[in-house]
């Protein structure tokens, strides 16, 4: 370096700091910058990564070799060069600041937008996610933000200074760069880059990626199956599990405080302790009294066994799919046996199996048997209130009898009175022990004046506190609505009725 | 090279940087950071280079791979050894530490001397992949060079700042009207260590509300905590992003959290003690038992893990234990110029190197444990100890 040439750059640059910051991160020039643009001192700068320059290829040799395997949630495509190259093409400018600051200026990349490719493969939700595979195994996930609002920080390519605002950033797979092909030696077939539509913004590094060979479309929320089998075999996945959880939460708090959230065992047992697996709601409670091995397993065999006695209402035996309202760690994961009286090892996590240890249910001899069985006939003349209809045992209670229930408070809104405490016991708690049939859809009030009034199961379902409230007066109830119509909201009601 | 080495390497460049910047945004403000520094973690392969190990002139080149909290003093020890060994050029590339053993052991790059800021990715990593080209593994020792402290840092101006202390910065970090700043553990080691901070000041007060009350619900996808059995885990989703209402800042590294700091846009970060003093900035210095800087309660630091819920490199079982945070260095299998490394490293560990690194707020061990004595160059050997 010319001695003259430096101290005339040191003087040049002392008078135009004036009005700049002391510092500037390291800038590497875009491959398209002629070569003389940039000082040689800072092409021998160590830590700077010249982008290489493309080799051209003739464009009439596309390769038709698979390069990009596109996996979606339901299927898997596999794309040659020409095949990429035949899908909508967007354009842009990527450049990098690495975490050591260095900035690798923007060039011009070529190639087929993320959602564009997610879309191939049935498109992106909130809870989705894209995961980038290198080559070499190295991986990164995208989320759905990032894909459709291209939510990255961005920098100002000569500071390096963080934009307070951008332009709009769109993750792209590149198989070109400023016209040619990637260099595939130093880049592989294909690259993410991040663009924009002008070079006045860089983004971090560790968005882009060489040597793509893999772009999975897949939900972020990983999905499992929990078997109950016994009587008959059923699964219950994820969403259906959750939505149990939504009407009948059950918690258990352990020795450090953490909560765990799911579904008391014994509403699971009602899955298939018998035929009538309509929805949880066939719950056998003179099987469970009678007894029964409940073994409750990890996918890895691991296990425990419980009484059904013991497991019978036991609202502190729940098998738990939340600890502190996230899901359950790798090692518990999806589902975990907790509660109060187990010993550590009966806590089963990794829960795969409930297995009801009951006769198998044989399908001819139960028609048979409700060919001919006679309807059920129940003495309700001693009870204050009655469960009747669609159920597998009409049940009577007296006042006495459902204090001995789980008796909750709540704070309900009338739609006219407005809001009150209410003491009662869950409707759903009630069904549960009359066991509704399939094929139940509505629900009858009846008031011992004689005023009935009809409301959804489903909707009934859905609100867990729906209650049967006590009164004042010992041996009057009424019911308790919450979310629903004042009409539904009966008072002195005497029975309900399954339709 | 020139009689100007140091000028030659590292202003000019900076002088050309300034100019092109000029040149396209004139007096544009920037509250950049003067040096480029920590970033642990690091880049992608966009990053890798091809450095060729061929000699260049009459010098050979010395590639070294090292932990981005070093930046800032290995320039320093760079121009000194080359001033020592004028035949030498060392070629220095800075990365988070698990990306740096990567060129090695994935990429395969011809690296002369790995220094990493976590001294347990290198049994982790190296030690279990063998270099195909000679079928032994990348490396059989290491020797533990120097240690480091997390600090958070603050500006005068941080919100809170008078009610800052020991005991209260969980609570106050937490609160919704402060900014703060978070590298992502995803890829930068101070991201998981800042994590680790609250679940060790939890452990250590035995009150379990720290970590939800800082992280809770601040996240698309949750990054939770549990305990069992006495272990604390703390879970990274694959994706980590803040949801819009939060008050934490996610940025790739934590130098970008420096700049932020610097110009207002946070109040708070957790950073290494060394790189603050770099940066001049204002500190909170933690008990030990958040500060992972105490070797005697490596037993207490242990029960907590941070574990990434993906694997993000086919080689690494991404799951971090804490422990006191000791630096690492070795020479790898696949060397090209291992006497040159030996040279490096004896340097590095010399009082010249000593004193150097001192001068940074970096300073060395006093004594250099070495874990794989009996595989160690016989030079290294005579200035280590087998550790215990």
């Amino acid at each position: 370096m010319n001695r003259k040439l430096f101290i005339g750059l040191f003087v040049l640059v002392f008078v135009l700091a004036g009005c700049q910051p002391a510092s500037v991160p390291e800038v590497e020039a875009p491959v398209e910058e002629p070569p003389v643009a940039e000082p040689t001192a800072l092409m021998e700068e160590p830590t700077a990564v010249p982008e290489p320059t493309a080799i051209p290829e003739p464009t009439e040799e596309v390769s038709q070799e698979p390069i990009l395997e596109l996996i979606g949630p339901d299927s898997t495509i596999s794309f040659s060069m020409a095949d990429l190259k035949a899908l909508p093409a967007t354009e842009g400018m990527a450049g990098i600041k690495s975490s050591t600051g260095k900035i690798t200026l923007p060039n011009k990349f070529k190639g087929v937008a993320l959602q564009d490719l997610a879309d191939l493969v049935g498109g992106l939700n909130e809870s989705m996610g894209v995961n980038i595979v290198a080559e070499d195994g190295y991986s990164l996930s995208y989320s759905y933000d990032q894909i459709l609002n291209g939510t990255y920080i961005a920098y100002n390519p000569v500071s390096g200074d963080e934009l307070k605002s951008h332009d709009a950033l769109t993750a792209i797979v590149a198989y070109e760069m400023n016209g040619n092909p990637l260099n595939v030696d130093m880049d592989g077939n294909l690259r993410l880059v991040i663009i924009s539509k002008d070079g006045n913004q860089v983004t971090d590094g560790h968005w882009s990626i060489k040597w793509v060979d893999k772009v999975e479309v897949r939900p972020m929320i990983m999905d499992w199956v929990l078997a109950v089998n016994g009587a008959i075999d059923t699964e219950i996945d994820r969403a259906s599990f959750e939505s149990c959880v939504s009407c009948h939460e059950a918690t258990w708090t352990d020795d450090v405080g953490q909560v765990w959230k799911g579904v008391e065992l014994w509403r699971l047992m009602g899955y298939a302790d018998d035929a009538v697996k309509h929805e949880g709601w066939s719950y056998d409670v003179k099987l469970a009294k009678a007894g029964y091995d409940v073994r409750i397993a990890a996918a890895d065999g691991f296990d425990t066994t419980v009484w059904s006695d013991d497991a019978d209402r036991n609202h502190d035996w729940v098998v738990a799919m939340l600890v502190d309202d996230a899901p359950l760690e790798e090692k518990n994961f999806p589902l975990k046996f907790v509660g109060a009286g187990l010993e550590k090892k009966q806590m089963v996590g990794g829960i795969a199996l409930i297995e009801l240890m009951v006769p198998a249910f044989e399908e001819a001899a139960e028609e048979e048997v409700q060919e001919t069985e006679p309807a059920v006939v129940v003495d309700l003349s001693g009870s204050a209130f009655a469960v009747t209809g669609m159920v597998k045992t009409p049940t009577g209670f007296t006042e006495e009898s459902l204090r001995a229930l789980d008796v909750v408070t709540i704070t309900a809104e009338h739609p006219k009175s407005g809001s009150a405490e209410f003491e009662g016991v869950r409707l759903s708690d009630l069904l549960d022990l009359a066991g509704v049939k399939d094929g139940a859809t509505t629900l009858v009030f009846t008031a011992d004046d004689g005023f009935s009034s009809e409301v959804s199961l489903a909707e009934v379902l859905a609100i867990p506190d729906c209650l049967l409230g006590f009164t004042e007066t010992p041996g009057k109830f009424k019911m308790v609505m919450p979310g629903l119509p004042s009409n539904t909201w009966v008072k002195g009601v005497v029975s309900i009725e399954v339709k | 090279m020139t009689k100007f080495p140091y000028i030659r390497k590292k202003l000019l460049p900076l002088f050309f940087s300034m100019l092109v910047g000029m040149s396209f945004g004139a007096c544009q403000p920037t509250n950049s950071n003067p040096e480029p520094t920590t970033a642990f973690a690091d880049p992608t392969p966009v990053q890798t280079a091809q450095i060729s190990a061929t000699k260049v002139g009459a010098k050979t080149p010395l590639v070294v791979f090292a932990a981005g909290s070093l930046i800032i003093p290995f320039a320093d020890i760079e121009s000194a050894f080359e001033a020592k060994y004028p035949d030498i050029d060392v070629r220095a590339e800075y990365h988070g530490s698990i990306q740096v053993m990567r060129h090695v052991t994935e990429l395969h790059e011809p690296i002369d001397i790995v220094a990493t800021a976590d001294a347990s990715l290198v049994p982790m990593l190296m030690y279990a992949t063998n270099n195909p080209d000679t079928g032994r593994p990348y490396a059989d020792w290491f020797i533990r060079f120097a240690g480091n402290e997390l600090v958070l840092a603050y500006t005068p101006d941080s919100r809170y700042v008078d009610e800052l202390t020991s005991e209260t910065w969980p609570q106050i970090l937490s609160l919704p009207d402060i900014k703060y700043g978070l590298p992502d553990p995803r890829f930068d080691a101070a991201g998981y260590r800042a994590m680790m901070a609250f679940a060790l000041q939890e452990n250590s007060l035995e009150r379990y509300d720290l970590f939800k009350g800082m992280y809770k619900d601040q996240f698309t996808f949750p990054v939770t905590i549990f305990r069992e059995d006495g272990l604390t885990l703390i879970r990274i989703p694959e994706i980590l992003e803040t949801k819009s209402e939060t008050h934490i800042l996610i940025r790739g590294a934590s130098v970008f959290l420096i700049a932020l700091l610097q110009s207002g846009d946070l109040d708070y970060a957790f950073e290494y003690k060394s790189v603050i003093k770099q940066h001049g900035l204002e500190m909170l210095e933690l008990p030990p038992e958040v500060n992972l800087s105490a070797e005697e309660l490596r037993d207490f630091y242990k029960n907590v893990e941070v574990r990434l819920d993906f694997q993000r490199f086919s080689t690494v079982d991404p799951h971090f234990i804490a422990e006191p945070i000791e630096y690492a260095v070795t020479i790898p299998d696949s060397s090209p110029h291992p006497e040159k490394a030996e040279l490096f490293i004896q340097f590095l560990l010399s009082d010249e190197g000593k004193a150097i690194m001192q001068r940074n707020y970096h300073p060395l061990l006093a004594s250099f444990p070495a874990n794989g004595y009996v595989n160690m160059p016989a030079s290294l050997q005579a200035i280590t100890n087998p550790e215990e």
